[in-house]
């Protein structure tokens, strides 16, 4: 039996997963652009009423100690981080009019 | 006569040298312009070209293809600790030791005959070393560049000669910052784009905030205006020769997000002003406001060093050719003790990166523009007086006979 996709109390976001669960800046950013307003809005109200829930559970880990169901709920929780400004602030997925994003490069770090 | 601003006094009363008229466009489209800024500046100057941490053991490397210096240049520490950079350049053919990338290396191996070079480029091994004529090998090692540190950033000089050190060409600077936590700060991202403007105009819509009001409007505007201060006027801003340093105006009473809220509960940000409580040094928000954001300062020729409570970023703007430029941004912040703190940083960085993107909407059309002929000259705001000074500084070197 594979591990559930999320923690126990966080079920009811499995189904975001697939889609917000990504491990960079980069692919988080990209998601963020290639989707929908519609579909991060769902996103983002979905996560804000559990965030504080979801940073206290995860605060029991250490940042490179996580189960695999953790591991996904902490990207879960930088992908809300990554579509609050569209959210928020521009009501679009990428405000209209700024520097084109393909040329605009994101250089992860090494570690977490 | 210049009218006081109702806030405080002119910035051209207290620089009163910088003048008031209208800056020229030319130094940001001429080709010959650009060529006597490589020859006369760039040639001749101090280039910050990374930390000391990216190269924290004996044989970390890195590799910059400079373009303005039209040079390849390899950082290097030795096995004695010492950072040094030398040409990537074999002493024998000029075959290019290694391509632009960063690494650990016990020697370097020319890819042509294999002359082998140690960590401090001396030259160790030439195969068939015999068919050579009245040859020694210490006369051959890997052409030095000088390299000094300051605070942990690394500064190179091509000039065989610099004519000033690290420390005189820093200046009264040198020892204003002893005490910010650089060494425990780390890279959390970093950014780069290369855009068809002239590096000067990249570089100084990072200095003015004039444009904060504005361009900022849907992101950061709110954060750097407020009913006191409503077109975000500079703090302070202080001039130390060719350098240049201001202080950066801080909202305390935006209306934070949802998101900031949450990252602002689990761990610092970036948008918390004086809130940290740490009193930073002498030459950070000198002034010592309780609305400071964050304080700019520009080394010339092309380094921006900023400075908030808990974070900090630096840029570095690489001329490729008159109308083109290479932007590298580092954002650094103290390491995440706990996931909470890590997911508030996440809020800072993806911030920072959107208002960057607005930054850099209008760089390339400004810069054809300019070009177009439309306008030979600019006027500039008493806010804009950082502008001022670096056209001053800049021109005062490259044609010092219209100063």
């Amino acid at each position: 039996m594979t591990s559930p996709l999320l923690p126990n109390q966080f079920q009811n976001l499995n189904s975001f997963v697939e889609m917000w669960a990504l491990a960079t800046e980069q692919a988080r950013n990209t998601r963020r652009r290639s989707t929908v307003m519609e579909e991060i809005q769902e996103f983002y109200e979905a996560m804000l009423p559990r965030m504080d829930e979801i940073i206290q559970y995860l605060n029991q880990y250490p940042l490179d100690g996580f189960p695999e169901d953790a591991q996904r709920l902490f990207y879960l929780a930088l992908s809300f981080m990554e579509v609050s400004p569209a959210v928020e602030l521009f009501g679009e997925p990428d405000e209209s009019g700024v520097f084109d994003a393909a040329r605009f490069n994101i250089i992860e770090p090494v570690v977490v | 006569m210049i009218k006081p601003s109702p806030q405080r006094e002119r910035w051209a009363n207290k620089f009163p040298d910088l003048g008031t008229g209208p800056v020229p466009v030319e130094p940001n489209v001429s080709p010959e312009y650009f060529e006597r800024e490589r020859e006369r500046i760039f040639k001749h100057s101090w280039l910050n070209i990374g930390r000391a941490d990216e190269v924290p053991q004996a044989g970390d490397y890195l590799v910059k293809d400079l373009a303005i210096l039209r040079a390849s240049l390899i950082v290097v520490r030795g096995h004695d600790g010492v950072i040094r950079a030398f040409h990537n350049v074999c002493r024998h053919r000029g075959n290019t030791l290694t391509p632009a990338c960063s690494g650990r290396a016990r020697s370097f191996i020319c890819g042509f005959h294999g002359w082998t070079y140690d960590l401090a480029g001396k030259l160790v091994r030439v195969p068939d070393e015999e068919q050579f004529f009245d040859f020694d090998k210490s006369e051959y090692g890997l052409t030095p560049v000088a390299t000094e540190v300051w605070e942990g950033f690394i500064f190179i000089n091509v000039d065989c000669q610099p004519a000033e050190t690290l420390r005189d060409f820093i200046g009264e600077q040198f020892d204003q910052f002893s005490g910010y936590p650089f060494d425990t700060m780390r890279p959390t991202v970093k950014y780069s784009a290369t855009v068809d403007v002239n590096w000067k105009i990249f570089m100084e819509i990072f200095q003015e905030c004039y444009h904060v009001a504005y361009i900022h409007r849907r992101s950061v505007a709110e954060i750097g205006t407020g009913k006191d201060n409503p077109f975000g006027h500079l703090l302070s801003v202080r001039l130390y020769g060719r350098h240049r340093s201001a202080s950066v105006y801080y909202n305390p009473e935006h209306q934070p997000t949802a998101a900031e809220l949450l990252a602002f509960k689990y761990g610092p940000t970036i948008l918390q002003g004086t809130a940290a409580g740490d009193v930073p040094p002498q030459g950070i928000n000198p002034e010592r406001s309780p609305k400071w954001g964050f304080d700019i300062n520009v080394f010339f020729p092309n380094f921006i060093l900023d400075l908030a409570n808990g974070s900090y970023w630096t840029q570095t703007f690489w001329p490729i050719a008159v109308g083109r430029t290479l932007w590298e941004v580092s954002l650094y912040m103290e390491p995440a003790t706990n996931p909470g703190e890590r997911i508030g940083q996440e809020f800072s960085k993806v911030l920072m990166r959107d208002a960057f993107r607005e930054d850099l909407s209008r760089l390339e059309s400004i810069q054809a523009n300019m070009a177009s002929g439309a306008l030979t000259q600019t006027p500039l705001s008493d806010q804009e007086i950082v502008v001022r000074h670096a056209y001053h500084v800049v021109n005062g070197i490259v044609d010092p006979f219209t100063e």
